[in-house]
């Protein structure tokens, strides 16, 4: 059983030889905390105070898998102290808040928009690009307005960063950008992001080059050759269609920058055997898809499902606030009623998009994380399921209205 | 067995054989479906290892320790849970949607049954039987009917259940303008109808005069011949002429007017009348229409039943179905002025509360009914999704049960499991739809 503990408060800097005893008792009593994970010991106040204790609730676990007693731990700073087992709580102690969930609630961090237009005030194109074929300068974060009122909108439905990207009309189109959700006079940025490149025929104009495909090929293989400075480390890569897909498959990408691939119109013919080849080499291939809508391309979701089987890890793309508020959660329903594994749905819901964004401490409920929380009455799965209360930076919101006296007081001192 | 034993039985053979050869092909030819090992989903509780039998399409037998038919064709359903299959109320499946609607439309004319991916992506959801309601601009949409989206040769899905299920009128508008010009193209259409049925009824009274009066006259007409014959001849051709201008006139029978027999069939409480309204004003609307002309109706979409539930409890005998339409996250949001219904967030509660019958239809193709259908009834989820009467959930439920021809096998207990799906979809003993071949979806 994992346990993700951590007893580091009030701890003072000491030296190296100073630690290594403490090191060795500390790896004693991890020993024995793995030994006695039945029986966890109650929690010290005397080193460690968190502000509030959300217990009762299951957890989403950053493997993508839901798993019950287990209490979160929230400081003061709005960060996750520590993920503990629910009976090694004390309730009764007074020294924290605690929030007890409501039964077969499901504790969450918060969903992410990939690439939506959430935070721009309903203008997604003022952010232009294109102009430059390689532009590295630009700034997503320049195009988000922290008083867009779909923010707090879009956190009640449980939706809580959204990442911006520029228009995929050059090579390089700058930087991402990824926001917390919420509508004030300040914006939270949460990564600086990721550069933003395309392969496909949205960076083809008429009165530029490139003007064909080939010559865009061209470009692309003179410019990985060259070695850029940009592809130092992993970036976004917007090839829509499955020819897309296969021409980046067969660039020569230096090591270590395989980037993020934004499939968002892929179907059958998508190359996900060479995905699959290449996430053998070089592990885990991070993948956009989406979004999936009722209705919508069942080419596109088989290839998404079919992915995803062969091991690429997906994300699903956001839409807000033009799509509907729940579309993430119904993309994920979508795919695996089509066949996905449920803990792959949830990665792709939870944990993926912060990767795919370049955000860290967030996407994860895990010792040191953002406490940006979302409690759902039940699996966020399941379309039944609906957001009882959000947590941004560990303060908490209400969303669902109480309808027993208990959930009233399930807030208590 | 003897010579003469089998002599002795061949005449009982033979006249089994002629009574009933319908079960004697059954009984040789057809072979019996045996599902092994399966859980049955019913509301609040679920059965473990059941055989379910499948004869000559329809389940004859659920039972724990059931005997398996010789020659049987016997699946595997180890770990699978079944359900009956899901019904749509409000499919627009491979539809053309909008445009100008009359009665005389009938949504089977523009079902594609060769629409095969179409329908598989339906049945892949569960979803067997679906009510094809034709959607067209304002006013009289035409006639709904149910179809069975079983296997019907040639590539083709679709058997159709039902002919005639409603009349469909569509009441809800995008302005004002466009509720006034529908509802009263729709009581127009109605007031025609009533004046066709009265000239009708007037022509049979008519008729029946006439044919009385035409009797007198010719008995008169006899009798005054027979008076001429005793008088002689002389004058006789003017005094016929006279008789001619006497004779009764007969009455002209209306014209055919086959739009107008339909709804004369709703008038007459034949076919129900479905309406689509969503907005108070048209909920309005569909209330006044219902009263006036008395009605059995079905109100489809209320979204905004909650503001005007004092009308809608007014009226007898009326259920609903509704959806949920998929709406922009920046349509509801602050400061936003839309026209968009004020759907309710708990509209099945207060439908429940106010002892009002519903059930759920896409209102799309109906692949995602049960997603919609757990988001909205939650634990009720599967009594609606299995139901096939439009009247509601209280006059009919459909389980799994002998005589069901529908079934779905789910890789989990779709009661309780968030990523419960359909693996097997089986309809008049046919497997429709099997999630191993489901592999190729889409262009694969």
């Amino acid at each position: 059983m994992l346990v993700h503990t951590t007893y580091t408060r009030g701890l003072i800097p000491l030296s190296f030889k100073q630690l290594l005893p403490l090191l060795a008792l500390c790896a004693i009593q991890w020993v024995q905390a793995g030994v006695d994970a039945g029986e966890p010991e109650a929690l010290k106040p005397a080193i460690f105070k968190p502000a509030t204790v959300i217990t009762g609730a299951a957890v989403v676990l950053p493997d993508g898998n839901i798993e019950e007693n287990w209490a979160v731990a929230v400081e003061e700073n709005g960060s996750i102290s520590a993920l503990l087992p629910a009976d090694s709580i004390d309730e009764e102690n007074g020294e924290w808040s605690i929030f007890r969930a409501p039964e077969g609630s499901v504790l969450a961090p918060g969903l992410h928009d990939l690439m939506g237009a959430l935070g721009t005030t309903g203008k997604p194109g003022s952010l232009r690009s294109g102009t430059v074929l390689f532009d590295t300068e630009l700034d997503a974060g320049s195009s988000f307005d922290s008083t867009d009122p779909w923010l707090d909108e879009a956190a009640k439905h449980g939706v809580l960063y959204t990442t911006l990207v520029a228009q995929p009309l050059g090579v390089v189109n700058g930087r991402s950008a990824t926001f917390l959700c919420h509508t004030s006079d300040q914006a939270t940025r949460l990564a600086q992001g990721k550069m933003m490149m395309a392969l496909g025929d949205s960076v083809l104009a008429s009165n530029r080059m490139p003007t064909s495909r080939t010559s865009l090929l061209s470009i692309w293989r003179d410019w990985i050759a060259s070695k850029p400075a940009a592809l130092n480390s992993p970036g976004i890569l917007y090839v829509a269609e499955g020819i897309d897909l296969r021409q980046a498959l067969s660039l020569s990408w230096p090591q270590g920058s395989i980037p993020v691939f934004i499939h968002s119109g892929g179907d059958a013919r998508s190359p996900l055997n060479l995905l699959e080849a290449l996430g053998k080499q070089k592990g885990p291939v991070q993948m956009v898809v989406g979004p999936l809508l009722e209705g919508g391309s069942r080419a596109h979701l088989m290839m998404a499902v079919r992915a995803s089987q062969q091991g690429v890890e997906l994300s699903f793309a956001g839409g807000l606030p033009a799509g509907p508020a729940d579309h993430l959660r119904g993309s994920a329903a979508m795919a695996v009623a089509a066949g996905m594994d449920v803990a792959a749905a949830r990665r792709a819901l939870f944990s993926n998009p912060a990767k795919v964004a370049g955000a860290f401490g967030i996407g994860e409920i895990a010792s040191g994380s953002r406490a940006d929380l979302v409690l759902f009455s039940g699996d966020p799965l399941d379309p039944a399921a609906q957001v009882v209360h959000v947590w941004r930076g560990g303060e908490g919101m209400r969303v669902a209205a109480p309808t027993t006296v208990e959930e009233m007081e399930s807030v208590r001192k | 067995m003897t010579r003469r034993s089998l002599k002795s039985i061949t005449p009982w053979l033979l006249l089994i054989v002629l009574i009933s050869p319908g079960w004697v092909h059954g009984q040789l030819f057809e072979r019996p479906v045996v599902l092994q090992g399966v859980s049955a989903v019913s509301p609040g509780s679920t059965v473990e290892n059941l055989t379910i039998t499948i004869r000559g399409g329809r389940i004859t037998e659920i039972s724990e320790s059931a005997d398996v038919p010789l020659m049987s064709k016997k699946i595997d359903a180890k770990g699978l849970f079944a359900t009956a299959g899901l019904v749509d109320h409000a499919s627009v499946l491979t539809l053309p949607v909008g445009g100008a609607g009359e009665a005389g439309q009938w949504s089977w004319d523009g079902f594609d049954r060769f629409s095969k991916d179409a329908i598989e992506e339906v049945l892949a959801s569960g979803v067997t039987r679906v009510h094809l309601v034709p959607v067209r601009d304002g006013g009289i949409s035409g006639r709904s009917c149910w179809v069975s989206l079983k296997n019907s040769g040639n590539g083709a899905h679709g058997e159709l259940v039902e002919e005639e299920a409603a009349l469909c009128i569509n009441l809800a508008a995008n302005s004002p303008v466009n509720r006034i010009r529908s509802f009263d193209k729709i009581v127009e259409a109605f007031r025609g109808a009533q004046e066709r049925r009265d000239s009708l009824d007037s022509y049979e009274t008519d008729l029946e005069e006439y044919l009385e009066e035409l009797k007198k006259w010719l008995e008169k007409k006899a009798s005054g011949e027979e008076e001429e014959e005793g008088k002689g001849k002389s004058g006789g051709e003017k005094e016929k002429s006279d008789d001619s201008d006497d004779a009764p006139e007969k009455p002209q029978r209306p014209g055919l007017d086959a739009n107008s027999d339909i709804l004369l069939r709703a008038l007459n409480h034949e076919i129900p009348v479905l309406i689509t309204a969503r907005k108070s004003a048209d909920l309005i609307n569909a209330c006044e229409l219902i009263q006036m002309y008395d009605l059995d109706a079905i109100i489809h979409g209320a979204d905004e039943a909650e503001l005007v539930i004092d009308h809608l409890k007014e009226l007898e005998d009326v259920s609903f179905i509704i959806d949920q339409p998929a709406r922009s996250l920046a349509a509801d949001g602050p400061g936003v002025l839309s026209s968009a219904p004020r759907r309710s967030e708990n509209l099945i509660k207060v439908l429940n509360e106010n002892d009002l019958d519903w059930v759920i239809g896409s209102g799309g193709s109906g692949s995602g009914l049960w997603r919609m259908t757990r988001k909205l009834a939650e634990g009720s989820a599967l009594v609606s999704a299995q139901s096939t009467d439009l009247r509601g959930l209280k006059s009919r439920r459909d389980w799994l049960r002998p005589g069901q021809r529908h079934i779905v096998l789910w890789s989990d207990n779709p009661a309780t499991a968030a990523a419960a799906r359909p693996v097997k979809v089986i309809i008049d003993g046919d497997v429709v739809w099997e999630e191993s071949s489901a592999a190729r979806g889409g262009r694969f």
